[in-house]
């Protein structure tokens, strides 16, 4: 039996973990009109998600949520029940997005991306895919503990185009390599970056960390 | 009690004056060995025993003060110091009559020697009333020492060296001792200042964390309202005119903080407070984070009237000018006392100084006092610079005392040497000029030390060298057997290490005086010289050179936490134009989501239909907040217009300013906006605009549908 015939079989559940019901509204009707997914249910924290028997492959997982939680506690969760866990973001926050790109989670997405985007993302993601996108790019190659990271500059060079918005084939293209390969590059990245961890904050990395946790930049103009 | 308050207020100076009383109490040990052991007493008014037991009472009390010292407040300390030099001189003062000076009726004999060494005194001088009790007593001493010498038969060549030498050493280390203690007044008060400084900052950033998650809040809420109006289905309506209705509210709390006035009015209420306001014609609007300043303040200020001033009447009184702002918070409670509040702490400085520090242009000053009541004063004014406060701000070091001493002691020095040279070229038969050519090498390596002479670790070397070859050629010249008056280049040269160890060179210095007792020694070896007058050039030497050294080293550490202290605040500067960098930041967004989001959000809750034009519209509204967030240096208005447009017809449009940290010249940016711009103009479905971090080869690139394009510049 072919994968794709087992994916029509057998749908993958998807849930939404986010404090507005909008947005499952809106994630629920791109799964609705996605083939091979279908909508688990909407639950406005990780801990009321978690429940004995598994329904859900797939949580689609509100990066900033309004309770005390962390994402990196809340992808814990999600995957000690089980399930993988795509970040959706309002504002592309790098300090929070770099945050999410050191858990388990397969992605970030901006919530405002296009329709047919997102619909790609969560298909990907609820087969298991890693979901690299422009978001999560750009806050990589901007991160300043990367930059002493061992990536080849072919790396660096990929991590920079897909920061441009450009994906795989695009970039592969570029490059004048395949796109496995780009995407073997990008597993690396992701793997490094994994490995890498975050320094020991000073009392000012922190305080800084701490605005930027409530999505606040950092100053730009003073 | 007060004193440990005031000890843990000026951790530096209370050091410092263990410092120095732990090494007066050396220095009376070395004299007491040299008293009791090898001094002469050949030649020297028998004193009777009471005499005998105040002066060794004298030496006593600083002994056991300065063995305490590690255990003794400020106070205690200087209580020791006084009470050793004013039993000095009592013994001093009743030497007269015993030794009959005054009537002509002494029986021969000079000055014991214990009356005439003084270097310790004068630093106990310095500790108990500050370096103009240190030189008033040394200049009483002298002159005494002088009076007593003249009635008592006149200068021997050795009584001429010793108060010579004891005169220099007592004045230089007044003049080290005072400066050290002046340096570690500086220290505490940078030291205070810093805790002051870092207090207030405390408070700044809790304030302005609390306001970005406020604001995130906010934000998160609009954007998704914003989100639901751009994929507005009918089935999503109910859920889209609720999430507008929530976040139109939210936008309004917000906004309320402008409204400063009414909540003023609702704190007073709350307190029991009259309030009064006055405003003139063009009255000014303060900025929100200066309404914001004045409310914490005023918020702080009335609580601590409520908590701590008991039954009493409380006013608030509002002044708002053309361009500045005057609050007055006043109670006619118990008031408190100004040094019942230490710099520093949070409360009443951190909280309503520090508060209105915050704000360029603001300042606050609390007044109080005990039964009188307390009177809180908030300004604000829009060209002002607001640096001065209620904090008591501890005068500055002022050098001049520093700089005035350390000529006397150089004028000092000079005389005392050329005296001294002079009076053994006249003593001794031959080689007259010997002691003058001593002399000169002792000056010019003195002169060596002067700070205004470049290279100091060659000089500072060439200073020790040439004063060992002084004392070398000093020995050899000088006819057995050695005395401590044909010594006398002995203690002159140990002035001259001591100034090396001032120069911040006491590991040189003391290699210095070990040579120079290792000659001694050898010469006492050699050439069979008195044990008590070699013992007592020897011992003067060595404490001179301790001393200065142990306090030059004290002065060096004191010097280098001062710059310490100095870089931190040069790091709490920064931290705080972050602070105000963010705090815009925060007020852009403010802005920008009243003037783009309010009303859209506001119709919507209302209940208007959502058409195609309305859902572009809220997908570029949604745009233009996020990229409030990461266009940063993008945010040129042309570049706003044409993302607003571009989103507004369907495309796609993200703009990053990755540029991180980096510097960004104004020109490369705007010029950077406007070739997006035009990019911008050309996009059909997806728009990605970045600037490139600072060690790329190009400062920006574009993605214009599936085209990637890079900026050259």
């Amino acid at each position: 039996m072919s994968s794709e015939t087992e994916l029509v079989a057998q749908p993958k559940r998807v849930a939404v973990v986010d404090d507005h019901e909008l947005v499952a509204m809106a994630v629920q009707a791109i799964v609705d009109d996605t083939p091979g997914l279908v909508f688990a249910r909407h639950e406005t924290s990780m801990k009321s998600l978690i429940r004995p028997g598994q329904d859900a492959d797939l949580v689609v997982l509100d990066l900033s949520l309004p309770d005390e939680s962390t994402p990196d506690e809340n992808v814990q969760a999600a995957v000690a029940w089980g399930a993988s866990v795509l970040f959706l973001t309002a504002a592309e926050n790098p300090f929070l997005v770099r945050a999410a790109s050191q858990t388990a989670a397969l992605g970030i997405m901006r919530k405002s991306a296009p329709r047919e985007v997102l619909s790609a993302a969560l298909l990907a993601a609820a087969q298991g895919e890693c979901v690299p996108t422009t978001e999560w790019a750009s806050a990589l190659d901007t991160d300043p503990i990367l930059r002493s990271a061992p990536l080849s500059a072919r790396e660096r060079e990929v991590l920079s185009l897909y920061a441009l918005g450009l994906g795989a084939r695009e970039v592969g293209e570029m490059l004048f390599v395949s796109e496995n390969t780009v995407n073997d590059h990008l597993r690396r990245i992701r793997s490094v970056y994994h490995q890498l961890g975050r320094p020991a904050a000073t009392k000012v990395e922190l305080y800084r960390r701490s605005l930027e946790d409530g999505f606040l930049p950092t100053p730009r103009h003073g | 009690m007060a004193d440990s308050g005031r000890s843990q207020g000026h951790p530096a100076e209370l050091a410092t004056l263990r410092i120095l009383l732990l090494g007066v109490a050396v220095a009376v040990i070395f004299s007491a060995v040299v008293t009791s052991a090898v001094a002469d007493p050949r030649g020297r008014v028998e004193l009777p025993g009471w005499l005998v037991a105040l002066t060794t009472s004298a030496f006593a009390v600083l002994l056991v003060v300065g063995v305490a010292a590690p255990w003794l407040g400020a106070r205690a300390l200087r209580r020791g110091a006084a009470t050793g030099v004013a039993l000095f001189f009592a013994a001093l003062v009743l030497f007269a009559p015993v030794s009959g000076a005054l009537t002509g009726t002494g029986s021969g004999g000079t000055l014991p020697w214990a009356l005439t060494t003084f270097g310790g005194f004068a630093v106990a001088a310095v500790v108990a009333g500050g370096a103009r009790l240190g030189w008033t007593s040394t200049v009483v001493w002298v002159c005494l020492v002088v009076l007593y010498r003249l009635l008592l038969g006149g200068y021997s060549m050795i009584g001429l060296a010793n108060d010579a030498q004891a005169l220099m050493t007592a004045a230089a280390l007044c003049v080290i001792a005072a400066h050290a203690l002046r340096t570690s007044r500086e220290l505490d008060a940078a030291a205070g200042r810093a805790e002051q400084f870092a207090a207030e900052q405390g408070a700044a950033r809790g304030r302005l964390a609390a306001r970005a998650r406020v604001a995130a809040f906010v934000h998160d809420e609009v954007l998704a309202a914003l989100r639901g109006a751009a994929e507005y289905t009918p089935d999503t309506a109910t859920a889209v005119q609720s999430q507008a209705r929530r976040a139109a509210a939210m936008i309004d709390a917000d906004r309320d903080v402008s409204d400063w006035i009414e909540q003023l009015r609702a704190m007073a209420a709350d307190a029991g407070a009259d309030l009064q306001i006055n405003c003139v014609p063009q009255a000014l609007v303060p900025r929100r984070d200066v309404a914001e300043a004045m409310l914490i303040a005023t918020r702080q200020a009335l609580d601590n009237s409520v908590r701590h001033a008991g039954p009493c009447r409380r006013s608030v009184r509002l002044e708002v000018g053309g361009s500045d702002l005057l609050l007055r918070i006043a109670d006619d409670g118990i008031g408190f006392s100004a040094e019942s509040i230490r710099p520093g702490r949070m409360g009443v400085t951190a909280s309503i100084v520090g508060a209105m520090r915050d704000v360029a242009g603001g300042t606050g000053r609390v007044t109080s006092e005990p039964k009188h009541g307390t009177t809180v004063e908030l300004r604000w004014a829009e060209a002002s610079d607001g640096e001065d406060d209620d904090v008591a701000g501890t005068p500055g070091p002022t050098l001049d005392g520093d700089r005035v001493g350390a000529f006397v002691a150089t004028v000092l020095f000079v005389a005392t040497q050329t005296l001294v040279a002079v009076a053994a070229s006249v003593t001794v038969t031959d080689s007259w000029w010997m002691p003058l050519l001593i002399l000169a090498g002792i000056l010019v390596s003195a002169a060596l030390t002067l700070p205004s002479l470049p290279a100091p670790t060659i000089r500072n070397v060439a200073t020790v060298v040439l004063a060992c070859v002084t004392v070398l050629l000093g020995l050899l010249a000088t006819p057995a057997p050695l005395t401590y008056g044909s010594a006398w280049f002995l203690p002159a040269a140990g002035f001259v290490l001591v100034a090396v160890a001032l120069n911040a060179r006491p590991v040189l210095a003391i290699c210095g005086l070990v040579v120079m007792l290792a000659m001694l020694l050898t010469h006492a070896a050699l050439r069979d010289g008195e044990a008590v007058q070699l013992v007592s050039v020897g011992v003067r030497t060595a404490t001179t050179v301790g001393l200065g050294t142990l306090l030059s080293v004290a002065i060096v550490r004191l010097r280098r936490s001062t710059r310490a202290l100095a870089r931190r605040a040069v790091t709490a500067t920064e931290q705080r134009e972050w602070d105000a960098a963010a705090r815009h930041e925060l007020e852009d967004h403010a802005a920008a989501m009243d003037d783009l989001a309010g009303p859209f959000l506001s119709r919507v809750a209302a209940g208007h239909a959502l058409d195609a034009a309305g859902r572009a519209r809220a997908r570029g509204i949604e745009g233009r907040l996020r990229d409030g967030y990461r266009a940063g240096r993008l945010l040129d208005p042309a570049l706003i217009d044409a993302a607003m447009r571009a989103r507004t017809r369907g495309v796609d449009v993200v703009l990053l300013d990755d540029a991180g940290d980096g510097r960004v010249e104004p020109a490369t940016a705007t010029a950077v906006a406007a070739w997006m711009r035009v990019l911008l103009d050309e996009a059909d479905n997806r728009f990605v605009g970045r600037l490139l971090p600072p060690d790329r080869p190009w400062a920006a690139q574009v993605l214009v549908d599936d085209r990637a394009q890079t900026y050259h510049g």
